[in-house]
């Protein structure tokens, strides 16, 4: 018997899952939290991965919506099982969602989140939302192909006039945390951008999942008329000083606007002038124009 | 005042020429500039519970505040006060000392040490009343819904301690989310136990691992974990999987080959090797941990096989080891020495694949003509396999 013992000794801790391996597919699945929604409700879809006891380490997926039918709100990656994002999901005024990311030492599960989205419905009518292609590769060192059921549900959308029945649906949570801290790091290869300095970074954010990265380089000497606006960035991110010698910040901003600010400091900061060596300095060039004066005044004398 | 001394006196500007940078300027005068950070905008108030408002508000100073003090009153006739004080680019605060069913006015202004910004605009909140209890598992969705409550905001007291079995004194190195968050050393029993704290509510994977004392890396040990409120999560009986290795990469059939590595102490050990017909054999490892069985090879057809090992502890097996090949042929050649670092995707030479190794091979993902060392399937162009096969050799 293969086991892992959990126990939970404060608060409500709501779910954790443990799974054994092994076999050879895969579904990723759709749910809705509303599928009788009425026009100008918002549906909460969330996308799931079940490896059906197979380790799997990358998922790359297409999820699809009629866009004349849906107006896409909101895309929610926190908590996700993927950890890393190759192409983060990005929605097209096509009705698509493009996603591609991997898993660093495989997932095995039956419910792994990968994300999340709010779709408003425009009209009324059956609309199907489904994953139009996927593919996940197998934690095997060789990135197999797992065979992939891909998943789809219908949406009835009512007509505004139709009053909802039961409930209303549960607000989707608000997230006020910001990002998890992170640890960016200045690197260089010859293989990457020919040799100069970049900057890696990345973290997760367990509400809303991270938008986007912003990056600003400081001169360690720089006042603030010297500072240039925020860039925002992906990794790897070409540093504009290559001389190492300005303080870096990367700033995670989630979803909800959320962020984090992190600081790299200047490997190499300008060289501050103290005051002993500057009064050194002034009175080095006293004495060289006292010097300078006087032989000039014997050479008038001199001549 | 004689003519040399005079003669002096229009040098002294030279000296401010000759050291034009500020530093010098202030040594020469005493005067230090300091420019105030810009006042925040976009200043909201959004109530969470009758008793917690979360503010937040855009940091215009690029980060150059010290902080930001947050101010509130009470009603339009009261006073600010100063409830919290932020760090350095951080923009939102939640006030826990809110009361229900009480109108409240926000501001913030940045400071850098006892400069001031101005203030950001004022925002107001009404507190709502008290509700019914929020139900104990806020997320679980499909309760029907009735009460709308809340959603707190996510607690930082969040911890987890995983206990397991890894090798007699070996490390273990667990990952979060695929970043290495902890190294713990296991006990000579092979006991190791490790806490990660304070991280936010949501879902996590961790990812377990351990090396043997000649650096074989184990399976990695995976497992997701979703917490929802502040607790201590206890994950215990983690048996991490042996290591394996061979004395020999070929071996002449008929010759015994030595299949070994290690586990905890005095546990039978089963070894499985792939054939025609599976192969199994058992053994039981030493008090260091460390296991070896000489395998008879005339049982094995000629060509490539598998063996792996799997180790028992108590009620518990642990999962496979890491598969190791070998060839049945007609002469002995003897296997490499364990390799120390990973053999694919460790791109920087650092011995460890990790966040650098992936940004390395994500530059060169749909980019033309990628160095060889990035085409981890052998295939022209960087692709998914690549990055699969980065994450099967992830380290951290």
């Amino acid at each position: 018997m293969k086991k892992i013992l959990l126990s939970y000794s404060a608060g409500a801790v709501s779910s954790l899952f443990l799974f054994v391996a092994c076999a050879n597919a895969a579904t990723i699945n759709i749910t809705v939290d509303n599928d009788v929604p009425v026009v100008g409700q918002t549906v909460q879809v969330d996308v799931t991965l079940d490896t059906q006891g197979a380790s799997a380490n990358t998922v790359q997926a297409e999820v699809t919506f009629p866009p004349d039918a849906f107006r896409l709100e909101k895309i929610n990656d926190g908590s996700s099982a993927v950890s890393l994002w190759i192409n983060p999901p990005v929605g097209s005024a096509s009705g698509k969602i493009d996603l591609a990311g991997i898993m660093p030492g495989g997932f095995i599960g039956s419910d792994g989140q990968i994300f999340s989205f709010e779709l408003r419905p425009l009209s009324s009518g059956t609309s199907t939302i489904q994953v139009a292609s996927a593919t996940v590769l197998a934690n095997d060192g060789l990135g197999s192909p797992l065979s992939v059921d891909l998943g789809s549900v219908a949406i009835n959308v009512d007509p505004a006039t139709t009053s909802i029945s039961g409930a209303p649906p549960i607000a989707p949570p608000v997230d006020y945390s910001a990002p998890n801290p992170f640890t960016p790091q200045i690197e260089s290869d010859s293989n990457i951008f020919n040799g100069e300095y970049f900057l890696v970074f990345a973290t997760t954010d367990s509400g809303s999942g991270v938008d986007h990265y912003e990056v600003l380089e400081v001169p360690s000497n720089g006042s603030a008329q010297s500072f240039s606006s925020w860039h925002v960035a992906t990794s790897p991110y070409l540093l504009t000083d290559q001389g190492l010698s300005s303080d870096i910040y990367v700033r995670a901003v989630d979803h909800d606007g959320n962020f984090i600010v992190v600081k790299v400091p200047a490997r190499y900061p300008y060289k501050r002038w103290d005051h002993w060596t500057l009064l050194g300095l002034a009175i080095l060039v006293v004495i060289a124009v006292l010097l300078l004066f006087i032989w000039t005044r014997r050479r008038r004398q001199h001549t | 005042m004689n003519i040399r001394q005079w003669y002096l006196v229009p040098l002294v500007p030279l000296l401010f020429l000759a050291f034009p940078c500020a530093e010098a300027a202030n040594i020469a005068t005493g005067v230090t500039i300091v420019v105030a950070p810009d006042a925040p905008s976009n200043f909201t108030a959004v109530p969470d519970s009758p008793t917690q408002v979360a503010l937040s508000w855009t940091d215009n100073s690029n980060d150059l505040e010290d902080g930001f003090n947050v101010e509130r009153k009470t009603g339009v006739a009261g006073t600010y006060a100063v409830i919290g004080t932020t760090a350095t680019g951080v923009a939102t605060y939640v006030d826990n000392s809110a009361s229900a069913n009480t109108t409240y006015f926000y501001r913030a202004r940045a400071f850098t040490g006892n400069i001031y910004s101005l203030y950001s605009n004022e925002a107001s909140v009404t507190t709502p009343s008290p509700v019914a209890p929020p139900p104990s598992n806020p997320s679980s969705g499909g309760g029907g819904g009735g009460g709308g409550g809340y959603t707190p905001p996510a607690s930082t007291n969040n911890n987890v301690t995983i206990t397991g079995w890894a090798y007699p004194l070996s490390q273990v190195t667990i990952l979060q989310n695929g970043v290495e968050v902890l190294q713990t050393i296991a006990g000579p029993s092979g006991v190791f136990s490790g806490s990660i704290s304070d991280f936010p509510n949501g879902a996590y994977n961790f990812y377990l691992y351990t090396t043997d004392a000649e650096g074989r890396k184990s399976t990695p040990f995976t497992f997701p974990v979703t917490i929802t409120t502040g607790a201590t999560t206890n994950v215990s009986n983690v048996f991490l999987a042996p290591t394996v290795g061979v004395d020999l990469q070929e071996v002449k059939q008929g010759d015994p080959i030595a299949i070994f590595g290690q586990t905890v102490p005095s546990a039978p050990i089963r070894i499985e090797v792939d054939s025609v017909v599976p192969i199994f054999a058992d053994t039981t490892s030493t008090a260091s941990g460390t296991y070896s069985y000489d395998l008879d090879t005339s049982q094995l057809e000629m060509g490539s096989h598998i063996a792996k090992s799997e180790a028992i502890l108590g009620g518990l097996i642990s999962n496979y080891s890491v598969a190791q090949a070998f060839t049945v042929g007609n002469a002995n050649v003897a296997a490499s020495a364990a390799a120390v670092c990973p053999a694919k995707g460790d791109f920087n030479g650092d011995c460890r694949v990790n966040l650098v190794d992936f940004s390395m091979l994500a530059y060169w993902y749909g980019r033309p003509k990628p160095p060889a060392i990035y085409l981890l399937d052998g295939k022209p162009s960087v692709d998914f396999v690549d990055f699969s096969i980065l994450a099967y050799y992830w380290t951290g």
